[in-house]
């Protein structure tokens, strides 16, 4: 059952003076969106994990910047997204730009099981983790984040041209690795 | 699904597929979190904007090296115009000698004419005929009276040089030809108002050219021989001796003269080649236009922060205060050399290299209610002992201090909006290396001299140390932890920026080359201090600059 908005606003106010048990009800409360968000941006579970727990931590140090003017979870889905973007940004050369000719197209044996056995949510993740880190770093961004070219420029520092044309990499490359996987 | 991956649906697709996409992390993901929040982040020190990049010095770089080589390229030309006209003053001078040296008779045809009725054409002359100069049997002609006999000697000049070479004869013809032009002109130039021919016998005007071709041998420096060919039956004599012997060689010019060859007119063709082969002779004299100095200045500085309200953090947002007098004040000492150019009467390029030192130190109150407390709550491990968070922004830095105080009687109740105000002190030192480009214009007369300086001065940061030197406590109930002071933060100052520098002041010169220079001057900063966007810091300095200069 979801919390009144009121409800929300005194957990948010506990939270900001460090009532711990109020910050537990949030993390508890927004941990499954927020985790896939982490995995969308991450290479594998493990620095999916990382990704939340750093976000978390910001998002609790930061909340009294939080004013109020949208919603929270839309704020701290943003906190989460720019940790994900700093990290990978300070990651050497994940933002490179790079040819769908590098791409492995298939799925190996270890990846996970067979397409018709899971979620296709999950597919699509494994395949967006096939991608470049900056073809799906754009993809995410502009398609499931509603960012335009520009502000994705200005986020990572590369120009408006360049988001474009990773975009339309990205996108070739993700329905190549859709068309391979599905004939398996 | 095909259908949907289409060229068209992948983007719907997509967000259909990660629309409510939630997965659950590890059971013990929060306990890192709670770890990480609980992790020490005292004194937690918040850069708020990285320092100088990359780009900002290759653009400083780039600034200076054109600078750079302007000036140098500015310097370099000007000093060659100015060798340049050095060298046509020179040539002016010397033309006029030379004029001087072409009707100067030697002292035996002096003594000849001691009685003879000479009456030169102009007034410069006969005066002179007339002065003691004669009667000790030396001819003196001052230049200053001679500027009327110029316009007719140089015509004389050149007819007595083209008429000595007439193309196409024989050296023996020729050589007597030069001899008769020479006579005759000689005589027609010293003699123009048709005083007696034979004033001058045969043998007079005879050693009259052959002390014209002495006068060769006088005054051709060595140097100038190759050029000149003096006549190979004559001996070369030491030139010092050779200038005690030809006393007809005085006049009111004497360096001048020096510095000059005699016209070697036997030899040369043309009297355009007395021109260009006289040129490596002319030795330029040098303006002192170059001056290095020491300098030392003390001006009182103050550092002001003004901050932005929509950028900053609400004062009464949770948890945190932010002290909003953000004055530091102190001294900052300069002392250096400088280096100047002089580019016109008036005006002079200045630069040079200075240590630069500020001390600044600060006085800072913010307030908090008990409420405030980091977490809410008292501190860990102790129930009467409370952690704030303090955020320090001023004219010398940002930074969050975390502190921790004690309750003084742990038996009082103490509310959440109890008052409690804090003050620390700030102590900053700075040093920078500072490279001046100023403008300066100078009037003056005798040794008094008036100076207006303008310009910018660029700063490298080279040490930064900023110290919270006390922190203390207003509220009685609470007392500080020893160890919450004395927090440092981290360099959150630009490593380059720019002052702009203005100076009035007066130079006292001791000689022509010595001077010493006291200028009040004021500066303030044209870049800020801190790269922060939500404030601008504004220094200003005023003082006194004293120098000692050395022109060259």
């Amino acid at each position: 059952m979801e919390p009144a908005a009121t409800q929300i606003s005194e957990i948010i106010a506990a939270s900001v003076v460090g009532d711990r048990r109020a910050q537990r009800w949030l993390y508890e409360h927004f941990k499954s969106k927020m985790f896939g968000v982490c995995l969308r941006y991450a290479d594998h579970r493990h620095e999916a994990e990382d990704l939340l727990q750093e976000g978390f931590i910001k998002v609790f140090r930061d909340l009294h910047q939080f004013r109020g003017a949208g919603s929270f979870e839309g704020w701290m889905r943003r906190v989460i997204v720019n940790n994900a973007l700093q990290f990978i940004k300070k990651k050497k050369n994940a933002l490179q730009m790079t040819d769908i000719e590098n791409v492995s197209w298939q799925i190996g044996e270890e990846d996970a099981p067979m397409i018709e056995e899971e979620d296709i949510t999950d597919t699509l993740l494994r395949l967006m983790h096939k991608m470049p880190t900056g073809f799906r770093t754009v993809l995410n961004l502009y398609i499931l984040e509603g960012f335009s070219h520009a502000q994705i420029a200005s986020e990572l520092g590369i120009s408006e041209g360049t988001s474009k044309s990773q975009l339309n990499r990205a996108k070739a490359c993700l329905r190549g690795l859709l068309e391979k996987n599905l004939t398996r | 699904m095909d259908e949907n991956i289409q060229k068209d649906g992948l983007e719907d697709f997509l967000k259909k597929s990660f629309e409510d996409f939630e997965r659950n992390p590890s059971d013990g993901l929060w306990d890192k979190i709670d770890a990480g929040l609980n992790a020490p982040a005292a004194p937690k020190i918040v850069q708020m904007h990285p320092g100088l990049t990359f780009k900002t010095w290759w653009i400083g770089l780039a600034a200076a090296l054109f600078l750079g080589a302007f000036a140098w390229q500015y310097f370099y030309f000007q000093e060659k115009i100015e060798g340049l006209s050095e060298k046509v003053a020179q040539q002016n001078q010397r033309s006029k000698n030379d004029e001087i040296n072409s009707i100067q008779p030697s002292d035996d045809l002096k003594s000849e004419n001691q009685n003879a009725a000479v009456e030169p054409k102009s007034d410069a002359i006969q005066n002179n005929a007339d002065s003691k100069n004669l009667t000790n049997g030396t001819l003196e002609i001052p230049i200053q009276n001679i500027e009327s006999q110029q316009v007719e000697n140089k015509n004389a000049r050149q007819n007595l040089v083209e008429n000595s070479f007439p193309k196409n004869e024989s050296g023996q013809q020729k050589s007597k030809n030069q001899q008769q032009n020479l006579k005759e002109n000689f005589t027609k130039n010293t003699h123009p108002n048709g005083v007696e021919p034979n004033v001058l016998n045969e043998n007079q005007i005879e050693k009259l050219i052959e002390n014209s071709n002495q006068n060769v041998a006088v005054e051709t420096q060595p140097e100038a021989q190759n050029v000149f060919f003096p006549p190979e039956n004559e001996e070369q004599k030491p030139i010092e001796n050779q200038k005690q012997e030809d006393k007809s060689l005085k006049t009111n010019n004497l360096v001048a003269l020096n510095l000059l060859p005699s016209l070697g007119f036997s030899k040369l063709d043309s009297p355009q080649e007395i021109f260009f082969s006289q040129l490596p002779m002319v030795k330029p004299l040098r303006q002192k236009s170059w001056t290095v100095g020491v300098h030392a200045a003390k001006l009182a500085t103050r550092a002001t922060a003004e901050f932005q309200p929509q950028r900053f953090p609400d004062p009464k947002d949770h948890g945190k205060r932010v002290a909003q007098d953000k004055a530091v004040s102190g001294n900052t000492v300069f002392a250096g050399v400088s280096l100047e150019k002089k580019l016109a009467k008036n005006w002079s390029f200045v630069s040079g290299f200075d240590f630069r030192e500020a001390n600044l130190t600060g006085m800072h109150k913010a307030e908090f209610e008990f409420r405030d407390r980091k977490n809410g709550g008292p501190g860990p491990g102790h129930d009467h002992e409370h952690d704030f968070n303090y955020n320090l922004n001023n004219g010398g830095g940002s930074a969050t201090i975390e502190f921790r105080v004690d309750e003084t009687d742990p038996t009082q109740h103490i509310d959440d909006d109890e008052k409690i105000e804090f003050e620390a002190k700030t102590q900053q030192k700075t040093q920078w290396i500072s490279v001046p480009l100023a403008a300066k214009f100078s009037v003056g007369r005798g040794r008094w001299q008036f100076n207006l300086k303008g310009g910018v001065a660029a700063n490298f940061l080279i040490f930064n140390d900023f110290t919270i030197t006390d922190l203390s406590i207003s509220n009685p109930k609470f007392k500080i932890e020893p160890q919450s002071s004395g927090q440092k933060m981290p360099d959150p100052l630009q490593k380059l920026t720019l002052d702009g520098l203005v100076s009035a002041g007066i130079e006292y010169r001791f000689n022509k080359t010595f001077s010493l220079v006291a200028e009040p001057m004021v500066m303030t900063n044209l870049m800020d201090y801190q790269n922060l966007d939500f404030a601008k810091i504004n220094n200003f300095m005023y003082g006194m600059n004293l120098g000692f200069n050395y022109r060259f």
